[in-house]
């Protein structure tokens, strides 16, 4: 945590769980015995120990609160832990400084380390007075001894260096590594109080003690959360108080709780690495309810014990992805908008297709919370000022060039190719028809796409550029030149987000045509990715009489396009001859015509399906034929443009 | 009315509810068969379930939670309202996975009391059910896990038919006896 922001978000999602599992708790109180209402705070433990992450809900959508109360308040701050737009992140559960501190914000997260470390210190301190007080404890008596070795081999325990303290009221072990059994000196002791104290020796409490006093100073300001330690320090008394009742029979037990009800205006100073049967006064009468609970607890449930932790520690850890709903994307205040915004700075675009998609619905649209969502974060405070200087509203005019657009037309991706930093793409927006003529007329937009924290971004690359038709579109080029004339093709990539709404979806069934749709989709992956090919081919004057006909397709040749050759022979053998055909099947595509058809250039287009964008073959393969038969095989190779 | 006729009543109602509880049939937004109706059904059978098992007593505020999240449910679908709250969600699944399995550990215990045969096939089920519904639950990639969310969905649905398909054979052993 190296900010205000990052411990608010870590400390609000560890008390969300804890109120979740005091809830739970609260439900199985008399259902699930103590070993499980102690073992399910193992929960809270791991809770506080992983940083949270900001691109998933633990149970409320915490991440986005935070982001926006950060926004807010640093806006008129320049602090040197935060900044306005950047993301709020959690990279560890304690705190630590980065910088001097400029801002309030800063100096308060300065108090919060300060409180960290001084609590830690005093829990030492507390530690070592405790330890130094020991020197002063008494031998045990022969009697207290041979009591103690007596009730180790009744119950096969085994003991640990003892002795005897005046002014004490209770038992209690102190130490982890050299743990010591403390007894008072002027009264005497119960074996059922050196059996439950026994027991925390074995179960190595003193050092779990250590461990919750670590996370209690990480949370020292959160008085909730203190609350919930102190629970869970109960939690562990109440646990060890079942193995001494499991031990015990009858009477003995009875009797283990008119001790601790003996106990109940007792104060208790808690300390570090130690263990007591006392635990304050409030507590005790917790642990007489689970004492009389003892043998009512349902028999059986070790199954269902580990299945409810199991189906908690979804939402405690992991959460849920956090997404966008029809509100983020359309809010209608400001203070919903600064939400929708803050959301856009957590939860990015995971694929390249999403942040397309994203970005070109945004231009289309005119919806400043898509452009956000697919903006890089230097962006952010630009797109949020344009919008709050429109009266708050989300729509944002993405400039002139669009005006044409017609947003149920969709959008294109053309020419996605991999660049060193991510990927670089053309969007195209068809204009409406009567703008440019019969000719499907397009705006161009270029863009870069890089992967930030939270995703894919797109930002677009230079002017853009208006009246663009398909000859006019970036494609690889390959050429290649024989006996039988030259062959050129052009092969533009073309990839595809399903945005089709059919009919039926629709609410507007009764229209034949598929709607665009206009939803959010920032995990979106490509529906098809596709190259579309543009063949040219010219021959020489004394070339063919009667037809001429190509077939082309990746290289090398297969046995499919050995199967479509022969199909495209057999047309131009008809008597009555081909006037024109064109077909393609599996990445093959063939052209035929007559030449009174013909002015010695044969064009033909085909489409070739691949598997990912980069996947344009190295070489083509044509297969030219003169009046029925194979005139020549020609490979044409890329060439640089 | 002897115990066993009191516990035939019980699993009778108990059956139904289960039927009510795992079946969904709706008109529109309006479902016919629903849940709280089978919690309130199963509410009505612990008593002479908790005289032989102490431990169904317990159940009964879990049951009571369980028909209010129901119903409200119930209602807000009836209303076109979507009730949308994680941690009630969360809440909820984990009281029905108690209540469940306890419900069912006990009718097996009272089916070994009374020598019916379903003794075992209840805590089987239970078993089957728990594992089920906890898969259901976890944060797992279901959408990607076709195959296995299929399969658990599948094993779920057969379990739910099982269950109600043998507390009615539960019913019919105690009243058979009774009679």
């Amino acid at each position: 945590m190296t900010s205000l922001w990052a411990f608010l978000l870590q400390t609000l999602s560890v008390s969300a769980a804890a109120v979740l599992l005091l809830a739970v708790k609260r439900l199985f109180a008399d259902k699930l015995s103590p070993r499980w209402q102690y073992g399910v705070w193992c929960l809270l433990a791991l809770r506080v120990l992983l940083p949270v992450s900001t691109s998933r809900d633990t149970l409320l959508p915490l991440p986005v609160w935070v982001e926006a109360a950060k926004t807010a308040a640093e806006q008129h701050l320049s602090s040197a832990y935060s900044a306005p737009y950047a993301p709020v992140s959690v990279s560890a559960p304690f705190p630590w400084l980065t910088a001097t501190p400029r801002s309030v914000t800063d100096w308060l997260f300065v108090l919060y380390t300060v409180g960290v470390v001084l609590s830690l210190l005093w829990y030492a301190l507390s530690y070592v007075r405790l330890r130094r007080l020991l020197r002063f404890g008494l031998p045990l008596t022969e009697e207290l001894e041979g009591q103690l070795e007596g009730v180790c081999q009744r119950y096969g325990l085994q003991a640990c260096p003892a002795l005897r303290l005046e002014g004490l009221s209770s038992a209690f072990v102190c130490g982890v590594f050299r743990p010591v059994l403390v007894l008072p000196a002027e009264r005497e002791v119960d074996d059922k109080v050196l059996l439950h104290e026994l027991l925390h020796l074995r179960h190595r409490d003193a050092l779990q003690n250590v461990f919750w006093c670590l996370l209690r100073g990480l949370h020292w300001y959160n008085p909730f959360l203190q609350y919930v330690f102190d629970r869970i320090g109960n939690d562990m008394e109440a646990l060890c108080d079942q193995r001494v009742l499991e031990r015990l029979q009858g009477e003995d037990r009875r009797a283990y709780g008119k001790i601790l009800l003996s106990m109940a205006d007792e104060t208790y100073a808690r300390a570090p690495g130690t263990t007591s049967l006392s635990n304050g006064g409030k507590n005790i009468a917790r642990r007489i309810a689970a004492i009389v609970r003892f043998k009512q607890y349902p028999q059986g449930m070790a199954l269902v014990s580990v299945c409810i932790v199991a189906v908690l520690s979804g939402p405690v850890l992991v959460g849920t992805a956090s997404g966008y709903t029809d509100a983020d994307t359309a809010p209608s205040t400001d203070a919903a908008l600064n939400l929708s915004m803050a959301r856009t700075r957590l939860v990015g675009c995971s694929t390249v297709a999403g942040a397309l998609d994203t970005y070109a619905k945004g231009l289309l649209l005119e919806n400043g919370i898509y452009l956000a969502a697919a903006s890089p974060l230097a962006r952010q405070e630009e797109l949020q000022a344009v919008m709050a200087e429109s009266g708050g509203s989300y729509l944002l005019y993405p400039g002139e060039e669009l005006d044409g657009v017609e947003p149920s037309l969709g959008y294109s991706v053309c020419g996605l190719t991999r660049t060193e930093d991510g990927y670089q793409a053309d969007l195209l927006f068809a204009m409406a028809e009567d703008e440019y003529g019969e000719e499907t007329a397009y705006v161009l937009v270029a863009v870069n796409l890089y992967q930030e924290a939270r995703g894919w971004v797109v930002e677009e690359t230079g002017p853009r550029q208006t009246g663009v038709t398909e000859r006019d579109l970036p494609a690889a080029r390959y050429e290649a030149s024989g006996e039988s004339g030259s062959t050129t093709l052009s092969a533009c990539v073309f990839c595809e987000v399903d945005n089709d709404i059919s009919p039926t979806d629709n609410i507007s069934a009764w229209s034949s045509s598929a709607a665009f749709d206009e939803t959010l989709k920032p995990d979106a992956a490509f529906d098809s990715v596709e190259a579309r090919l543009t063949l040219t081919y010219t021959y020489p004057e004394d070339g063919p009489s009667q037809t001429v006909g190509v077939l082309y397709g990746p290289s090398p040749i297969t046995d499919e396009s050995e199967e479509m050759l022969g199909d495209l022979l057999a047309l131009m053998d008809e008597e009555d001859g081909v006037s024109a055909y064109g077909g393609s099947s599996g990445g093959w595509s063939m052209e035929a015509q007559t030449m009174s058809q013909l002015d010695g250039t044969l064009c033909s287009s085909g489409v070739l399906t691949l598997e990912e964008v980069d996947a344009l073959p190295e070489a083509f393969c044509v297969q030219i034929c003169w009046d029925g038969e194979v005139q020549e095989i020609l490979t044409l190779e890329e060439v640089e443009q | 009315m002897t115990n066993r006729e009191k516990l035939a009543a019980a699993a009778k109602l108990t059956a139904w509810g289960y039927l009510l509880i795992r079946i969904d049939l709706n008109l529109g937004t309006l479902d016919i068969l629903p849940g709280w109706l089978g919690y309130l059904l199963i509410l009505q059978a612990l008593p002479a379930f908790g005289e032989e098992e102490p431990s169904a007593k317990l159940l009964r505020p879990l049951g009571i939670v369980l028909a209010l999240w129901e119903g409200a449910g119930w209602l807000a679908a009836l209303c076109g309202v979507t009730v949308d709250s994680y941690l009630l969600t969360v809440l909820a699944g984990v009281v029905e996975l108690y209540f469940h399995f306890q419900l069912l550990t006990d009718l097996s215990h009272i089916a070994g009391k009374y020598a019916c045969p379903q003794e075992g096939k209840l805590l089987t089920l239970r078993t089957v059910y728990t594992l089920v519904a906890t898969l259901s639950f976890l944060t797992l990639p279901w959408e990607d896990w076709t195959a296995a969310a299929f399969a658990v969905v599948l094993t779920g649905m057969v379990t739910a038919i099982w269950i109600c398909k043998t507390l009615f054979s539960f019913r019919r052993s105690l009243a058979e006896a009774a009679a």
